[in-house]
């Protein structure tokens, strides 16, 4: 971007805007002078082509800003130099003056008027006693957190203007601040007592910091070492930092505080941080505000406040949630339940191990026990049958033993029947021969072969002729035959 | 074999040790399937150990890697 041209282009559009009594952004917003800047078109068509130039804008400035991005003065018409300023565009002239000399003023508070939503009072001067008389807004005042009374030194911030109905002069004071150390500690005293009867820096209201905190909005300056501090020494945790740049410094620095708070009131966040080095009573009075220290004492999430201080604790830290003493022990505060945890899982990581380790042993030998239990049980069992086949063995060795005894006493035993046997044999033998030598001899049908006869009555052998009688009929019976015959006589 | 079985095993296994110590006269046949049974439950009893103390061994390397 052509700065030279950018400022020339700002300074042009003042003039104009001042001319014509009408605001800056009426001429050309900043956007479209920028863009002028950037692409600085050569002619018509270029120049329409920007955001915010049309053909009436064209008309009225074009060739005025043609020329100067060709390096030429803007042409300034001769009607336009003899034209009067009105006087609103005049006062508007002076306004814009006014604002770029801010002022920072000290004085004794006079003719104080305090109304609903403004008020005005006069600053005199203690030497010459001259006045600035003074405009306030009420919220502007009130987030100062100060009672202005007649009589108390003051110095006020603001920028001064006329304003136009009146056409008066007014210094427009943005914020206010009692001065001196006495004063100032009074003031400090005198709410450091009311909020602490109000109970905000009870213990019991402080709200307990999650353990791993992570999302982390951030309050400080982004000059200096403070915010260095504080990063450098936050450890590696995977934090999601959100950041507000806020003035830290005074009085003035109420507003960016204030509003770096609201803006985190909606944000999600773990932890609101609200840092600053050390410093006098005066440089830290932002943090004794009361309507900021209601803020961190009402925030939604828990307050870490890390505001170097020396004899006085600022009455923000009193009512955080949590207060150290500088930056780098906020740090600390929040590594540390992230380092104890890796101290843990590091502990527990060995303690899961071990103690699984032992498990595993412990099964593994259980399981052996139990697999040699078994074994030794079946080694029983085949122990038993053994034992059972020893003693079977036992008992065929001894049948066997008995019945080849029993055999031997057979083979005793035949012998000796057969020998005694063969002895009855004979003698059987003999027996049977003499027998049937006596037979032969008694057989009565050899006595018929010798001629002798057997008669026998009515089956039975006569043997007498008593048994008989006359006319019995007989049988006789011959070596060949038989015969029947009848008595006749009977001869005694 | 899923980590509770491993659980049922064993207990399988102490039933067969105690079955065997509350017999007054063996049954030969009947101890030898419940040795059988305890023999393959052994077996996949070790199978399991096994495999779970090299699941185990991966795992404490994975962490030793992690941290």
């Amino acid at each position: 971007m052509d700065q030279k041209l950018l400022s020339q282009l700002k300074e042009w559009r003042k003039t104009t805007a001042q001319k014509e009594g009408v605001e800056l952004f009426r001429v050309f917003p900043n956007k479209t002078i920028e863009s002028i800047a950037q692409i600085k078109p050569q002619n018509k068509e270029e120049l329409i082509e920007i955001k915010g130039i049309k053909e009436k804008k064209f008309c009225k400035y074009g060739e005025d800003i043609l020329n100067m991005i060709k390096g030429n003065e803007p042409i300034i018409k001769e009607e336009e130099i003899e034209k009067p300023y009105t006087v609103s565009s005049y006062l508007n002239l002076l306004n814009d003056s006014l604002r770029q000399i801010k002022g920072r003023i000290q004085g004794e508070v006079t003719e104080l008027d305090i109304r609903s939503s403004y008020l005005f009072f006069s600053l005199k001067d203690q030497k010459d006693e001259s006045i600035l008389r003074c405009f306030m807004w009420r919220k502007d005042y009130e987030l100062c957190g100060i009672s202005l009374i007649e009589g108390s030194e003051i110095i006020t911030n603001g920028v001064s203007e006329i304003y136009k109905p009146s056409g008066r002069l007014s210094f427009r004071a943005s914020t206010i601040e009692l001065v001196g150390e006495g004063a100032l500690k009074k003031a400090y005293e005198k709410l450091k007592e009311k909020l602490k009867e109000e109970g905000l820096f009870a213990a019991e209201k402080k709200k307990v910091l999650p353990e791993f905190v992570q999302r982390i909005g951030l309050i400080t300056s982004s000059n200096g070492a403070v915010i260095h501090d504080f990063l450098n020494n936050l450890g590696k945790y995977g934090y999601k930092i959100k950041f507000q740049d806020s003035r830290v410094e005074g009085q003035i620095a109420v507003s960016d505080l204030t509003f770096a708070i609201d803006y985190f009131a909606n944000q999600k966040i773990d932890v609101l941080i609200i840092i600053r080095g050390g410093g006098s009573l005066e440089s830290l009075q932002a943090f004794n505000n009361e309507a900021l220290v209601r803020k961190i004492a009402n925030f939604n999430v828990p307050v870490i406040c890390g505001i170097g201080h020396d004899k006085d604790v600022p009455l923000a830290s009193l009512c955080s949630d949590l207060m150290v003493s500088t930056p780098t022990a906020v740090a600390i505060v929040l590594n540390k339940s992230w380092e104890q945890a890796i101290n843990t899982i590091q502990k527990l990581e060995r303690d899961i191990l071990d103690k699984y380790q032992n498990i595993l042993i412990i099964q593994k030998h259980r399981l052996e026990i139990i697999a040699n239990d078994l074994i030794s049980k079946f080694d029983f069992i085949f122990k038993k049958f053994d034992f059972i086949k020893s003693r079977i063995n036992d008992a065929f060795i001894s049948l066997s033993y008995k019945l080849e005894q029993k055999n031997k006493d057979l083979d005793q035993f035949s012998t000796i029947i057969f020998k005694d046997l063969k002895g009855y044999f004979e003698y059987i033998g003999n027996y049977l021969n003499n027998a049937e030598q006596k037979l032969r001899t008694i057989n009565p049908l050899r006595q018929l072969e010798l001629g002798y006869s057997i008669v026998s009555f009515q089956n039975k052998i006569v043997k007498s002729i008593k048994s008989l009688k006359k006319d019995d009929k007989i049988d006789v019976r011959l070596k060949d035959g038989k015969l029947n015959a009848q008595i006749n006589k009977i001869i005694k | 074999m899923e980590n509770n079985k491993l659980k049922e095993s064993f207990k399988k296994l102490e039933a067969i040790v105690k079955w065997f110590d509350e017999q007054k006269e063996i049954d030969v046949e009947a101890g030898l399937e419940k040795v059988k049974e305890g023999s393959v439950l052994i077996k996949e009893s070790k199978k399991r150990l096994k495999a779970l103390e090299n699941e185990f061994e991966s795992v404490k390397k994975e962490i030793a890697k992690e941290i």
